[in-house]
């Protein structure tokens, strides 16, 4: 098991900085999930640690070994690629055993090891010994793709496994089952697994630790509970599940922010507008008339819209000008609303600059 | 609707395929009768058994130095672009289509003037000693200066052919191929090849046939004594001895090879 270390690692693409001043750690064995929107730098990192990209500046580490000038297939990586990239004219036994051949390892050998890659994605149950020596990646499903491409990557023993954006060809229902499927092989075999998605359920689900990335830059770092109850910037919040976004100003003098209409106390150091978050699923309707107990934030507004979104009704409520999102298991009757969120679910995040 | 549709797309395609009829079709079903006529205008069969026993030996050359000139440009062609794929360089990439500009006449004097007897490249052999320029040996003026020659020429447009297949290949599986250790010459063999091979099919049947055709190399750096490229026994024949029926026969030889080569193009294309 090994650990993988960023030190201040950048790179540039011309003027667009794609990592800057990347510094980070991730634990032997664990799976971490790098999540971020389009254009984040999370494949670029990815890539980095792979060697298929060469960092302008900075030192990546396997175990304190510094790799950071090595070419890929020094590094003892194997990378699964979002498009697979199994290549097609070789049949599936050809595709998992090329890693093994470059490597001389004899024959009957890379028979046993590529016989054992695939039993441990279940491949030879579903191809039998005849399909894996005969069929060729496209006959596959994307699913099986899929799995052939991790066979492929686990055969020759990585030190880092390395998953691009892997299920994100694959449609909802068979990701879902994949997505477990990884997670039970990778507590099976304990490589240190690098999981790039922009999918926050995917990457929640199934990392021991995610790393949340923007323009570039690491935002937070954590495990996914932490990540998701603990946001530390309006960033991770609103990309983080369905959040509502207000804007509000904060006052210093009397410690309060003014937000949809109304004050909340607020402790802070910082003056001028910031942003106030809150989850579609923390917030509850209630009645215009109704009475509203404990300490909860309470904003008046006019359901706008209902949408089933098969887990729940999904209210849209607009409060003063900004519309919010309010998820609840009953359609609610009322046009007139209280939207209702305990006060510790409500965050609030300066704007910077 | 469909209708007018229809009869829009007829009257812009008129033009292309009387285009075809008039200047391919035409001078093709004339030359093809041509080469059953007689000098009197009878139907003989008289070209072909002239065709047979003269030229046999023409034919089968022609295609020998097609087919090596193909697959010396095959095998620099491939291990080329595969550097250029998996590497990239600007400047050979640009030196290795220079010849897509350069006329057949102009390389066929330049490789005179390069292979021949007591040209530059038997000078810069002699100077390190390797051969005496007294008895100086000569490409030029045989099979291989012909091939060498036409090699040169097509260069250019195999680099243009495959490496535009090569590129086409997503990066993503030569990363694959690197990740576990491959270097540029098993990328290129391993997947690029492969992947590309429909393309390169296509692309060595357009040099093949063009290569069959070619008439002003074999003319400036052929020997004037044995075996011919069919080409200039075409042009001797109507040239010297007025004898359009066997110049015709040799006209419908070359093209059976070439549609042979046609053949196994559209089968890969359609098979696609």
């Amino acid at each position: 098991m090994v650990k993988v270390a960023l030190d201040n690692v950048s790179k540039s693409y011309g003027k667009v900085r794609a990592l800057h001043e990347t510094t980070l750690e991730l634990e032997p064995g664990a799976l971490t999930a790098i999540l971020g929107p389009s254009g984040c730098g999370k494949t670029t990192l990815l890539r980095s640690i792979a060697g298929f990209i060469k960092v302008d500046s900075g030192r990546i580490c396997f175990d304190g070994r510094d790799v950071t000038e090595l070419p890929p297939q020094e590094r003892d990586t194997a990378m699964v690629f979002q498009n697979y990239a199994l290549w097609p004219h070789m049949t599936v036994f050809d595709n998992v055993a090329y890693g093994l051949k470059l490597k001389k390892v004899p024959a009957s050998e890379v028979r046993r090891r590529v016989m054992d890659a695939l039993e441990l994605v279940e491949m030879v149950d579903i191809l039998g010994v005849e399909g894996i020596e005969s069929r060729k990646p496209p006959e596959l499903s994307g699913g099986q793709q899929q799995r052939v491409a991790l066979a492929r990557a686990l055969v020759v023993q990585p030190k880092v496994l390395l998953l691009d954006e892997p299920l994100s060809n694959l449609d909802a229902k068979v990701r879902q089952r994949v997505r477990v499927e990884i997670r039970r092989l990778q507590k099976r075999v304990r490589i240190t697994t690098i999981h790039v998605t922009h999918d926050q359920e995917e990457a929640l689900s199934i990392a021991d630790s995610v790393v949340v990335m923007d323009k570039g830059k690491v935002i937070q770092v954590g495990s996914p509970q932490e990540i998701y109850r603990r946001p530390q910037s309006a960033f991770v919040a609103e990309f983080l599940g369905s959040s509502n976004v207000l804007t509000g100003q904060l006052c210093r003098a009397d410690q309060t922010i003014s937000v949809g209409g109304i004050k909340l106390s607020c402790a802070t150091a910082a003056e001028g507008k910031a942003t106030v978050v809150f989850r579609a699923d923390e917030a509850r309707l209630a009645g215009e008339e109704a009475q509203v107990q404990g300490n909860v934030v309470v904003f008046q507004g006019e359901v706008e819209e209902t949408l089933f979104v098969g887990s729940a009704f999904r209210h849209f409520v607009k409060i003063g000008t900004e519309l919010v999102m309010v998820d609840s298991p009953e359609s609610s009757p009322f046009r007139r609303v209280k939207v209702v969120v305990p006060r510790e679910k409500v965050q609030i995040y300066p704007l910077e600059g | 609707m469909r209708r007018l549709e229809n009869a829009f797309w007829f009257t812009f395609a008129v033009p292309t395929v009387g285009i075809v009829l008039v200047l391919f079709f035409a001078p093709f079903l004339y030359s093809a009768f041509g080469s059953f006529q007689s000098k009197s205008g009878q139907l003989t069969l008289d070209n072909y058994a002239l065709v047979a026993r003269l030229y046999t030996k023409d034919v089968l050359y022609t295609v020998g130095i097609a087919a090596f000139s193909l697959a010396i440009v095959l095998f620099i062609g491939i291990l080329l672009c595969g550097y250029l794929r998996v590497y990239g360089n600007k400047l050979v990439e640009f030196l290795f289509k220079i010849p897509l500009f350069v006329p057949f006449v102009v390389v066929g004097h330049a490789m005179r003037v390069f292979l021949a007897p007591h040209g530059i490249l038997n000078s810069m052999v002699a100077q390190i000693g390797l051969i005496n320029l007294d008895n100086p040996p000569s490409l030029a003026y045989s099979w291989l200066g012909i091939s060498l020659a036409l090699a040169w020429k097509n260069m250019a447009m195999a680099v243009l052919l495959i490496l535009g297949a090569f590129r086409s290949v997503h990066e993503t599986y030569l990363e694959a191929a690197r990740n576990f250790g491959a270097g540029a010459i098993r990328q290129t063999l391993d997947v690029l090849l492969p992947m590309s091979a429909s393309s390169l099919a296509v692309a060595s049947v357009l040099m093949f046939t063009s290569m069959l055709a070619s008439f002003s190399i074999p003319l400036m750096i052929g020997g004037g004594k044995g075996a011919q490229m069919t080409m200039i026994d075409v042009y001797y024949r109507i040239t010297y001895q007025g004898d359009y029926g066997a110049a015709n026969a040799l006209g419908v030889v070359s093209y059976l090879l070439a549609s042979g080569a046609a053949i196994y193009y559209l089968r890969t294309v359609t098979r696609k």
